[in-house]
């Protein structure tokens, strides 16, 4: 959804010089649940919003439904234009911050304008790791990189809605057969479902020994690899791209660190995202690759905060700190920073990491730690697996509370699971129900049975 | 013969059975996590609703309601299928049809009448 209303733009100006009662930096889920949270507690103060994006808004997970033409340009927005109005929320597009001030409390975007604020929120997301790659006949360069691999024609990341629809364009416009995929995770693995069922052929190369390497098990992972091969796609494991070969700007094929050579017309390098805190002066905010942040989601700077796929805060499961880089928690995490800066008082809880991903037609949904040896202390695993069905359920115990789950197949009721990792609840005397196909709020402990249904005129 | 697909789960272990579907929770984490925008708790009335034209079937809601009382609905487009609370009906469609008249249809006190959800997730 392109925004056709860029006079609210400047509606003010900064010229003005006055203090913005609250700066958000980022325009997705974080962003946007901390404004409608600062509303809701503030109706008066001034909330600006800046993204560096061209966009009024889009789901970031939902642009691989957009390149397989399950939703339009129309649908893809999670909020619409009414959010904006009925929240007065000031949104800037095209506005991309290049450095902070945290002792004197402004920052400076890269057309050189400068905003002052009293609450800042930084929830800039993530951006896409691009490995350093040898390239052969780009001429002015030997290798790529983060800085130089929108040059060549052909080389794509996958994070954003521009990234979406350039990919798609250029599909169309060079008539693309096949296409290669640098890296076996989600997104690599949507991108590759939303191809296949365009006709396209598929070649995925993953470094680890299997796809999804680090959300599932090796049964699970076997499952999906199993479905995608069969539906026409390569799968090259324990491998990656040595050197790129570039011809009149555009890539023609790659070797594979194996020593195979590959032709490719349209490459896409979806190996992983980091947080995206380039903006920010080394010292000047608590970092490690995210910001660190506080249960109460603030910086190590006061009235700074900060959220989403941008931070490394509490990790419920370690109880350190993590970058967790999923939308339920983005929109948490937003929520309890935005309350926050309003002058309230809400604690964000924690989080960790779940996914739920469907991928030629299996449902898959996984949750905590699911990779932990079997071996380890106070680690108990219970499996039910027939491959024949593509069916799986993995529960992992540690110290009789769930810590992990892996559903494959049959995802119904995933989220008793994940409430009862949140939770922390002992499951030692329900624990030969715990992994039954049609495990319910019945099977459940009673006093976690009464905590979830209580009320009143309800008993069990 | 069309299928349908109840938003009120039975769960039975022997003669005991149980019913369950969505609290419309205060703080619903189906809402949090509803990547589409589809699913949204009404302001006024407290009603969380799935809007089956914005829903992609994700599943995300599914992955995260504590309840488990979110289902998968793949008899066209899929989409996620919940308990609306019957909004627009005079007496919910499970408390019409309960034959053993389990499920009663009744009003909270009347300062809470009109908000549901008050019990959080």
């Amino acid at each position: 959804m392109k925004s056709k209303n860029n006079n609210r733009k400047n509606n003010k100006t900064f010229e003005d010089n006055e203090t913005i009662d609250y700066l958000i930096i980022g325009n997705s889920a974080a962003g946007l649940a901390a404004a409608e949270s600062i509303r809701e507690l503030d109706r008066a103060g001034e909330i600006i919003i800046l993204t560096a994006e061209n966009y009024l808004n889009y789901s970031k997970p939902m642009i691989t439904y957009f390149l397989a033409g399950a939703v339009n340009l129309d649908m893809i927005h999670f909020k619409d234009e009414k959010f904006y109005t009925d929240n007065r929320l000031d949104i800037r597009l095209n506005t991309r911050v290049k450095s902070i001030d945290t002792n004197k409390m402004f920052l400076i975007t890269d057309d050189g304008k400068r905003y002052e604020f009293r609450k800042l929120l930084i929830a800039s997301g993530g951006r896409p790791i691009i490995p350093k790659i040898k390239v052969v006949g780009a001429g002015s360069f030997d290798f790529i990189d983060g800085t130089n691999y929108e040059k060549v024609g052909g080389i794509f990341t996958l994070t954003n809605l521009e990234d979406a629809i350039r990919v798609k364009n250029y599909i169309e416009k060079n008539d693309i057969k096949n296409i290669s995929i640098l890296g076996g995770g989600l997104i690599g693995l949507k991108a590759a479902e939303a191809f296949l069922e365009k006709g396209i052929d598929i070649n995925i190369i993953e470094l680890a020994d299997r796809i999804l390497a680090t959300t599932f098990d090796r049964e699970a992972s076997g499952i999906i690899e199993r479905k995608i091969k069969s539906a026409g796609s390569n799968i090259y494991r324990n491998n990656t791209i040595e050197e790129i070969y570039i011809e009149s700007g555009k890539i023609t094929g790659y070797k594979l660190k194996d020593g195979r050579k590959m032709e490719c017309s349209l490459l896409i390098i979806a190996v992983g995202v980091n947080p995206d805190a380039s903006f920010i002066e080394s010292g000047s905010l608590d970092m490690v690759k995210g910001i660190i942040v506080d249960d109460h989601m603030r910086t190590s700077v006061k009235n700074i905060y900060a959220a989403g796929d941008v931070v490394e805060g509490p990790d419920m499961l370690s109880g350190g700190k993590r970058n967790i880089a999923i939308w339920p928690l983005a929109v948490r995490q937003g929520t309890a920073a935005g309350v926050n800066m309003a002058g309230r008082n809400k604690r964000y809880g924690g989080g960790f990491f779940m996914n739920s991903v469907e991928l030629l037609g299996i449902p898959s949904i996984s949750m905590g730690i699911t990779n932990i040896g079997e071996e380890a202390e106070g680690i108990e695993v219970l499996r039910d697996f027939d491959a024949d069905r593509n069916m799986y359920r993995k529960v992992i115990i540690k110290n009789n509370r769930i810590i992990g789950v892996i559903l494959i197949g049959n995802i119904e009721r995933a989220g008793i699971y994940s409430g009862l990792i949140r939770n922390e609840i002992d499951i030692s005397s329900v624990k030969e129900n715990i992994s039954r196909e049609d495990f319910g709020i019945i099977h459940l402990p009673t006093d976690y049975k009464k905590h979830l249904v209580v009320g009143e005129g309800i008993e069990v | 013969m069309v299928d349908i697909l109840p938003r009120v789960l039975v769960e039975e272990i022997g003669y005991n059975s149980f019913a369950i579907q969505c609290r419309h929770c205060s703080d619903a984490p189906c809402v949090e996590a509803c990547i589409s925008g589809a699913m949204q708790k009404n302001k006024n009335t407290g009603v969380v609703t799935c809007n089956e034209d914005k829903c992609v079937g994700c599943w995300s809601c599914i992955m995260v309601c504590p309840y488990g009382v979110i289902k998968r609905d793949l008899s066209g487009k899929k989409i996620a299928s919940k308990c609306d609370l019957c909004i627009d009906e005079e007496i919910p469609v499970c408390v019409q049809n309960c034959p053993n008249e389990a499920l009663k249809f009744m009003d909270k006190d009347a300062k809470e009448k009109n908000l549901v959800g008050n019990k959080g997730g």
